[in-house]
């Protein structure tokens, strides 16, 4: 009995966490999705939304998202592969990671420089005798800087994945008689899918709702689900509207976790 | 044939992390440079630091940032910390799984979301966007993470300490100070870090939920960066790099000496 | 009983949920001083009463008595019993000392006093000097001893021991053994151990409890469980048995494997079926002519000490023999064993019923002498 007023007693201050900025504030969102401009109920924004021009705008926010991710996991596998075969593999990890704690904005600032008309992009362009040309505000910019920030997030639990396999398993499959491929592919792959699964986790879903980089990089030549959301509730007011986006950016959100679940022993 | 493969690995090692690099040295580089853009090198100048430790306001707004992660870190972890020892006394798995699920809500969700929802929630509960705003913003999206860090740590002491404690006299508070907060020390700190550089790091919800008076440095750098290049923004990257360093180097000796594996240090 | 029982249980319950109880209706009485051990396979109820004891736990129902007084709803931290944990629980924050002191600490103890008591309680276990030792550094044996000794310095009424060396190797378990006994008659504290291991339990207790399906089978002293268990599950969990249905033809005559032999056992009504026990070291490997039984050998394992020996006898019972001799497989042999090495089992026997038997048996005994 004791313990349970000393539980709930612990519980009071994140049970409230849970209510006030968990639950209510899906709920607000689902709410406002549902009223108009002017503050009237109405299913507006819904119809809107299955418009030609936000629709568009979604199947492209996807089609980033999507390269986006595949790059990513294109560049981080192989890196997170030779990070676990190094000597002092901890520290090369931690050198990977370092770049991640780095402000984004500044991040994205860099970039600015690099890819400007006179940057160092354009300078090595020359160089290389291809010739400079704009790069800043290109939708190929803001995938770069994109894959560029995400990396180190794509790699690490895919590094630890990789770092917790059993190399016993490794000896095994080449004692059976499989290739070096056929090992990759039949053992090692899908023993680090888990990995692979939540790299893409945290890094699809930060790319369909990026803003800021759309914003610095990309000169608003892309649009995401991320910048609509920001342009209506921040420019243009509509907090009905933009409600909605977010609504719907919920549903793939879920939908995309529920498709790249890990099933994970209970705790 | 080995020999080949395994310098072959090395150079993409090696081009990953020139990649990951060259930006911020990139940015460090033209902070020295007396030309004022990033692209020509003119010469040596600490005029860049000079002005920014001259700049009153920008002073005030890095004030701010640190104000707001310190409190809000601090907030988080105890919230955190009682939230995870409530979860692990929840002895049915489904109540434990409920919870945790609701935890991980605001780990997964985009941080436009986060900034939209927050807006609409303080905006309804008349709550002024400025210092408060942000400083509950922020402990709101840092409390998961500390839970996160804490409840592994808990989770692996084995309740016949906590027994033991008991069985030697202890009441419910000794065994909690005595036995039960010192085991998850390492952990503790590790949240309230991870809180401490996810303020720091955060800007879309700081931008949705900030009001005109009030500014953290990621909002700051925003603002001076859609304005173009100033190389005061470069020297304010080079210190927060070192800082940032500085940072590692010391979380990692407090790491090791506490025994605990540091690498998984973001998600 | 001449002594106040130190604890009593008196039916009591523990149910979890809606499943089958862990403990049915258990009742029974421990003295004072003695090394008591629960004795049974894993889920057989037995750490469950250590906790009930030491107050981890509340009794679904029935009483817990310490000196006579309902402790149902004592707190742990307010009984005077100290328990062993299966893994040690000692405090990786805390070196020895601080561990061994944790519980003076609590109470408060003066400094002084408190560095004498922690000082003899670590000469109690022979770890004397390792005071500022780190948990982590120690090896399994010594974390064991800080363990007991971190329990003894409380000077608790009672010690509860959870299977404590269940995790080190087998010398070092001997080695244990020995001086856990020791230390109990040194302490004069009641012991409560618990094991699942029958050898440990032969070796250490005045008194065993053998536990199965939350009840106790069988209680007493290391000898008679041995050499009389209540009923199969005992005979099988004690010691190597060689257990065979038979039929009580009158007192004193049982018969089984197609014979009949002279017995030692009363008190059941004729051609009652029953079970009979031979122990395999208590058999005697013969020529096929001088065996009570004739077998033929089906399989031999070299232990060190003696042969192990698997016969089958005509009725296609198989007997298990320990021998120094050796013996070809295929072979047949006899099997010599004399009244006094056949025990035998009613079967469905209350433990009350059971004792009331042998006590009928002693007085005959003493009568006929």
């Amino acid at each position: 009995m004791q313990n349970k007023t000393f539980r709930n007693l612990f519980m009071l201050p994140y049970a409230l966490w849970i209510i006030i900025f968990v639950i209510a504030p899906i709920l607000l969102v689902v709410y406002f999705s549902f009223f108009d401009i002017n503050g009237n109920f109405s299913l507006t924004n819904y119809k809107n939304f299955f418009t030609a021009t936000y629709l568009q705008m979604t199947l492209n926010s996807f089609w980033y998202a999507f390269l986006i991710t595949v790059i990513s996991l294109l560049i981080a596998y192989p890196t997170a592969y030779i990070l676990t075969r190094t000597k002092h593999k901890q520290l090369w990890l931690l050198l990977i990671i370092v770049p991640s704690w780095i402000n984004l904005l500044l991040k994205a600032y860099a970039f600015i420089g690099i890819f400007g008309t006179h940057g160092a992009a354009n300078r090595f362009l020359e160089w290389a005798g291809i010739g400079s040309r704009q790069l800043l505000f290109t939708d190929f910019s803001f995938v770069f800087v994109a894959v560029y920030i995400f990396i180190p997030f794509m790699i690490l639990p895919i590094f630890n994945a990789l770092d917790k396999l059993n190399p016993s398993l490794l000896y095994a499959a080449s004692d059976l008689g499989a290739s070096k491929w056929t090992t990759f592919r039949r053992v090692i792959f899908p023993l680090t899918l888990d990995g692979v699964k939540s790299g893409c986790q945290v890094v699809f879903i930060p790319a369909l709702s990026l803003f800021m980089l759309t914003r610095l990089i990309a000169g608003n030549r892309v649009i995401t689900l991320g910048t609509a959301i920001e342009q209506q509730f921040l420019v243009t007011q509509n907090w009905g509207m933009g409600a909605t986006i977010a609504v719907f950016l919920i549903i793939i959100m879920v939908g995309f976790m529920a498709l790249t679940s890990i099933r994970r022993r209970g705790v | 044939m080995e020999k080949k493969s395994s310098s072959l690995a090395n150079l993409f090692l090696l081009f990953i992390f020139f990649i990951l690099y060259a930006p911020i040295f990139y940015l460090i580089f033209y902070s020295f440079n007396s030309g004022g853009t990033m692209s020509h090198f003119e010469g040596f100048t600490f005029d860049w630091y000079r002005e920014l430790l001259h700049d009153t306001r920008l002073l005030i707004i890095v004030l701010n940032t640190v104000v707001i992660a310190l409190l809000s870190a601090l907030i988080a972890t105890i919230t955190g910390v009682l939230g995870a020892i409530g979860i692990r006394s929840y002895k049915r798995r489904q109540t434990r799984n409920t919870l945790l699920s609701l935890n991980n809500i605001l780990i997964v969700s985009p941080d436009v979301i986060m900034g939209a929802s927050f807006l609409i929630l303080f905006t309804m509960a008349g709550v002024r966007l400025g210092f408060y705003s942000v400083l509950l913003s922020h402990v709101a999206f840092s409390i998961p993470i500390v839970v996160l860090m804490v409840l592994p740590k808990l989770m692996e002491m084995s309740s016949s300490l906590e027994d033991a404690a008991r069985d030697l006299g202890a009441s419910h508070w000794n065994v909690l100070t005595k036995v039960t907060l010192p085991y998850i020390a390492p952990g503790i700190f590790a949240g309230f870090f991870m809180a401490l550089t996810y303020s720091l790091d955060d800007f879309a919800v700081t931008f949705f939920v900030t009001g005109n008076g009030f500014s953290t440095l990621s909002v700051e750098i925003y603002s001076l960066a859609r304005r173009g290049v100033s190389l005061n923004i470069n020297a304010l990257s080079t210190l927060m790099f070192v800082i940032t360093v500085i940072f590692v180097v010391v979380y990692y000796y407090l790491a090791s000496r506490s025994g605990t594996k540091g690498a998984n240090l973001r998600r | 009983m001449a002594k106040k029982p130190i604890i009593q249980f008196n039916h009591v319950m523990k149910q979890f949920d809606d499943d089958a109880p862990v403990l049915d209706h258990v009742s029974f009485e421990i003295e004072k001083g003695k090394f008591y051990t629960l004795l049974g396979p894993s889920g057989c109820g037995k750490t469950t009463i250590l906790r009930l004891i030491a107050g981890f736990t509340e009794a679904t129902s029935g009483d817990i008595l310490f000196e006579g007084k309902k402790i149902n709803h004592v707190p742990a931290n307010k009984r005077p019993i100290n328990t062993v944990f299966q893994d040690y629980a000692l405090f990786p924050h805390l070196n020895v000392y601080e561990n061994v002191a944790f519980g003076l600490r609590i109470k408060k103890v003066k400094k002084a006093d408190m560095d004498a008591k922690v000082k003899e309680a670590l000469s109690f276990v022979n770890l004397k000097g390792y005071e500022n030792r780190e948990i982590a550094g120690m090896s399994g044996g010594q974390k064991q001893r800080v363990a007991i000794a971190r329990a003894i310095v409380n000077e608790p009424a009672i010690i509860l021991l959870d299977e404590p060396l269940s995790a080190l190797d087998l010398k070092l378990r001997y080695q244990m053994q020995y001086e856990l006994r020791e230390l109990q008659r040194r302490l004069g504290i009641t012991f409560i151990f618990v094991t699942h291991d029958q050898e440990e339990a032969l070796a250490m207790s005045d008194e065993i409890f053998v536990l199965n399906k939350g009840k106790i089978q069988q209680s007493g002293t290391p000898n008679d469980i041995y050499d009389e268990p209540i009923n199969r599950f005992v005979a099988d969990f004690i010691g190597e048995s060689n257990i065979i249905r038979a039929t009580m033809i009158k007192d004193f005559l049982v018969e089984f494997a197609g014979k009949q032999f002279e017995c030692v056992d009363q008190g059941m009504d004729p051609n009652e079926a029953v079970e009979i026990v031979i122990r395999p070291e208590d058999m005697e490997i013969t020529s096929v002519e001088q065996g009570s039984i004739l077998v033929t050998v089906q399989a031999q394992l070299f232990r060190g000490v003696h042969y192990e020996i698997t016969c089958m006898d005509d009725a296609q019972n198989t007997w298990l023999v320990q021998s120094t001799k050796k013996v070809n497989i295929g072979e047949k042999i006899g099997l010599r064993f004399t009244p006094e090495d056949i025990h035998v089992m009613r079967l469905n026997e209350s433990e009350e019923d059971f004792d009331r038997r042998l006590d009928a048996y002693g007085e005959d005994e003493n009568n006929a002498k």
